[in-house]
């Protein structure tokens, strides 16, 4: 395997264990997770609800579709898109001065929890390979 | 090492992004189901019958 086929591999691996990492802490305790939604006071009480029970199982998806290596783009595209959110409800918390914990990874915590251009520097940084992943077809043998 | 050409997504591909989110919502209520530290639908939605004290 050419050295950029092996890179591949270890980018769609990396967004793999970052995904179901954080889906795992949402899983175990889905109502520490709501309430962490409900702290950044963006979405009224039936969508912090909606959002609990559902994204912890969309981000279990999308991290076995990366390890699996089946519909790695679908799935790259989409960790882009929850992506995009997390950074912008971060955003929006600081610029209202929110002091709060992000709820990004509750299990094994991956850099800082508290909102800040930390928690966002972070998260860009991990947009990095499922960005390479969504637009770049996977390189051939 | 040469990196292949940027390239936008298929309709496919999008089509397969809404099948993960729909799969992942369906997993996501079915282990809170499961879950006894899950979220419970009845307190959250309000739906749990009021006791009323004499």
């Amino acid at each position: 395997m050419r050295p950029a086929g092996v890179l591949w591999h270890v980018a769609r691996l990396l967004a793999a264990a970052v995904w179901l990492l954080a889906a795992a802490g949402k899983l175990l305790d889905p109502v520490k997770f709501m309430g962490s939604i409900d702290a950044y006071a963006l979405l009224p009480p039936w969508a912090v609800i909606g959002a609990a029970l559902t994204m912890p199982g969309i981000e279990l998806a999308l991290g076995l579709a990366l390890l699996s290596n089946v519909k790695v783009r679908s799935a790259a595209l989409l960790a882009n898109l929850l992506m995009l959110a997390f950074i912008a409800a971060i955003g929006s918390a600081m610029w209202r001065g929110l002091e709060l914990d992000c709820g990004c990874f509750d299990l094994l915590p991956i850099g800082p929890s508290q909102v800040g251009w930390g928690t966002i520097g972070r998260d860009v940084l991990m947009m990095i390979p499922t960005i390479w992943l969504a637009f770049w077809e996977q390189p051939k043998r | 090492m040469s990196l292949p050409k940027p390239s936008l997504p298929s309709r496919r591909d999008w089509a397969w992004l809404l099948a993960l989110v729909l799969i992942g919502s369906a997993a996501g209520l079915l282990s809170n189901t499961l879950n006894p530290r899950g979220i419970n639908l009845s307190i959250a939605f309000g739906w749990a019958p009021v006791e009323r004290t004499p």
